[in-house]
């Protein structure tokens, strides 16, 4: 498994970065932090350029590479890092311009993991996508836009699952697995199972149905999920509801549930002109999301 | 592949809605006293307008829709198109950047750092001063591009030096970023070499209403505004950004040293001092014969064959994309005028104020430099004075007012961009240092705003009279 966290700058990231860095070393997997700088007008480029050219002549880092330290630093107080015998941390490489579109530096994990810093510069949705594209990431773990159209684009554009940390508080989450018939709803399942077996959290598995002559259906959905759970060694309850999906789901998770839930699978035409359900859980609640894909 | 359409057409919804917008406005009705091709030129220009704004596609798009459009509306030839993107002035452009690359691969910033170090004395307020000096007189002559390139990292370590936790020093910190950004702003307009739009006017007066102003001229006109603004930017700044009481004396004697330790001008320095003299002096004294572009190309020659700078350096550091901008900027502009769609614009404009009994004179004047600096704040200060200028310069016509005082008028106002990131590439770069933040451009940039313009009122009513 491949994790990007994504990093709105130094410190106001470090709650993000912990929690992203707790989950990598859960898994023992990859991680790439990135932070994406702010865009330049296409006709400043060369100006914004010669001007760092210069700074490089004085020494003086870049913007973006602060953060990119603080990050650094913030994982190694985690000790997700290797260091050798004198302390220093293990680089595969420094700094570098243009590895795959971005800024990167290059560290090694504990378990021989890789651990990537990367900066980019442009609008942020557009430099996820593309980062995601590059990287063939599983995860990307991202903080929520204010904006709903933001959030739209990030999750019908984004090519991998998202774990979007909305409100993230340094609490014990329990995980509310919104479930229902479809394949991308057992594939939450799966990636969320994992997930709270790792942290070692429990679980609600939640299914919501339209009205009262659908609670058996809504039932089988919830023993096949159970089954996932239960291989996961997930300790859960179980709840079969009534009425509007996002709402029920949005007063389940409250502020100390991570609400995991598959993609829409409504057709991409649709998706692009009407919010989803997931689009509205992230926009409308005040919780964690994990949406797989 | 839905997804992947759906996603560019997410991210371009105002590209292909400038794409429509000039379709659509090349086949509706003409209004009367247009032409066909003035309505075709018209849309040509709102859909430019759009894409330079929204930004949703690389720049150079906006110079090639240019001359496809020109072509496929039936505007002008592929051959008439292609000769009106060329001209000195696009030379002068081509060769400016060039040579401001070169000049930026120097290590003269550790020279001028010395000198502003030990103008400053040790006061915040001299210190101030001297960037805005230094930026100032560079700027007007090399363009505020190279000159904020040089000094932001002179500033910065300044900046470090005094205090490493920013918090303390913001007001010192914000003083010095925008002593850099505005002293290249007010400077730009000095001398034709100051900026590209000023290239881009001087090629409006010659081609499209034959006005020949040399390079000394354009000094004559618009050194003095220069000089004026250097005291009312220090003075603005320094009542702005009231620098924290704190005493500097000691870190700008450490950094002093440790600059004044890697020795005195070398070879290199004093050959690219020499060589940007000569072509100054060339520009100055020789530029209704040799042009204004022949003299920098002469100077990157020498940059080039001295070794001082190699080609792939200047590839990499020169925009090729803005020296197309301007080129397409400057064919537009042919096109307004040959069409009638600047006069008509004109035409309209001056209506509008008339029946607001704001038509002729002074006043009239300061609307126009009033607009000039609000869309040069919206849409940097080139593509400004390449839009507005071959219209307000058909309202001069019109109203009979001087075609060159308005031009001027134009130039100068387009460099009152004090307000936004994205007016200037000084203000972009000082910008990218991150010590800065957007809402910081207002605190000062309003009151520079105002100043600037009663100035260029004064100096219009006053100085420019005589000059007449």
């Amino acid at each position: 498994m491949k994790l990007l966290l994504c990093i709105a700058g130094g410190e106001t990231s470090r709650d993000t970065i912990v929690a992203g860095g707790k989950i990598a070393a859960a898994f023992n997997t990859d991680l790439s932090v990135l932070y994406v700088g702010e865009k330049h007008a296409t006709h400043m480029t060369s100006a914004v350029n010669l001007s760092r050219m210069k700074l490089s002549e004085w020494k003086i880092e870049l913007p973006g590479v602060k953060v990119l330290e603080y990050a650094e630093m913030v994982l190694h107080d985690l000790n997700l890092l290797e260091v050798d015998d004198t302390g220093e941390i293990v680089e595969v490489h420094s700094l570098k311009p243009d590895i795959n579109g971005a800024y990167e530096l290059h560290a090694m994990g504990k378990h021989g993991q890789n651990i990537r810093l990367r900066l980019r510069e442009g609008e942020i949705i557009d430099e996820v996508i593309k980062e995601v594209d590059v990287g063939g990431y599983d995860v990307t773990i991202i903080g929520a836009s204010k904006e709903r159209r933001l959030v739209q684009r990030l999750i019908q554009f984004v090519e991998c699952s998202l774990f979007i940390t909305k409100n993230i508080q340094d609490i014990d989450y329990r995980f509310l697995f919104a479930v229902d018939e479809t394949e991308m709803s057992r594939k939450a399942l799966l990636l969320g199972a994992r997930t709270a077996h790792f942290l070692k959290a429990e679980a609600t598995l939640l299914t919501v149905v339209s009205n009262d002559s659908d609670i058996k259906s809504g039932e089988e959905n919830l023993s096949k999920a159970e089954s996932i759970l239960q291989r996961a060694g997930v300790k859960y309850d179980k709840k079969v509801m009534v009425g509007d999906p996002t709402e029920i789901i949005i007063e389940e998770a409250g502020e100390d549930h991570i609400v995991v839930m598959g993609s829409s699978k409504s057709s991409q035409l649709s998706k692009f002109f009407k919010a989803t359900k997931a689009v509205k859980v992230v926009q409308d609640g005040n919780c964690p999301v994990l949406i797989a894909k | 592949m839905i997804r992947i359409i759906l996603y560019w057409i997410d991210t371009h919804g105002w590209f292909i809605t400038a794409i429509l917008s000039c379709v659509v406005l090349a086949n509706v009705p003409t209004p009367e006293g247009l032409s066909e091709n003035g309505m075709d030129v018209i849309a040509i220009l709102v859909m430019s307008t759009i894409i330079l704004i929204t930004a949703q596609v690389p720049l150079p798009t906006v110079p090639l829709l240019i001359a496809v459009f020109q072509v496929l509306l039936d505007v002008n030839t592929p051959k008439g198109v292609s000769q009106s993107f060329m001209s000195d002035s696009v030379f002068f452009i081509m060769g400016s950047l060039m040579l401001a690359v070169a000049i930026v691969h120097q290590k003269l910033d550790r020279r001028i750092a010395y000198w502003i170090l030990h103008f400053a004395k040790g006061s915040i307020t001299r210190l101030s001063t001297g960037f805005i000096l230094v930026c100032a007189i560079m700027a007007s002559f090399i363009g505020g591009l190279t000159v904020a390139a040089i000094m932001l990292p002179v500033a910065i370590t300044i900046v470090i030096n005094i205090d490493e936790n920013q918090k303390n020093i913001r007001n010192i910190t914000l003083m010095l970023m925008f002593s850099i950004a505005y002293g290249c702003a007010i400077a730009s307009i000095g001398t034709p070499s100051g900026g590209a739009r000023n290239a881009v006017m001087i090629d409006y007066w010659s081609r499209l209403y034959d006005i020949k102003i040399s390079y000394f001229e354009w000094i004559k006109y618009a050194y003095p505004m220069v000089l004026i603004q250097i005291p009312v930017v220090a003075f603005l700044l320094r009542i702005t950004f009231k620098p924290e009481k704190i005493n500097i004396g000691n870190a700008l004697d450490k950094l002093r040293e440790s600059v004044k330790a890697e020795g005195k001008m070398n070879y290199a320095d004093w050959l690219t001092v020499s060589i940007f003299l000569f072509i100054l002096f060339l520009w100055v004294t020789s530029s209704d014969t040799l042009g204004l572009g022949i003299p920098a190309f002469i100077g990157v020659s020498a940059y080039l064959a001295f070794g001082l700078i190699s080609w792939e350096e200047i590839n990499r550091g020169v925009n090729w994309g803005v020296v197309l901008l301007y080129g397409s900027a400057i064919s537009l502009g042919i096109a307004m005028q040959n069409t009638g769609a600047a006069s008509w614009i004109a035409n309209a404009l001056l209506s509008g104020f008339t029946s607001l009994h704001l038509g002729g004179g002074l006043l009239l004047m300061v609307i126009m430099a009033v607009i000039t600096m609000l869309v040069a704040n919206i849409m940097s200060n080139g593509p400004a004075v390449a839009v507005l200028g071959p219209i307000f310069l058909e309202v001069a016509v019109l109203s009979d007012m001087s075609v060159i005082l308005v031009g001027f008028i134009i130039a100068m106002a387009s460099s009152f961009t004090y307000m936004t990131i994205i007016g200037s590439p000084a203000n972009t770069i000082v910008y990218g240092s991150n010590f800065i933040k957007p809402k910081d451009f207002f605190k000062a940039g309003w009151k520079m705003s105002i100043a600037s313009i009663i100035i260029l009122t004064l100096i219009s009513a006053t100085y420019w009279q005589f000059l007449q």
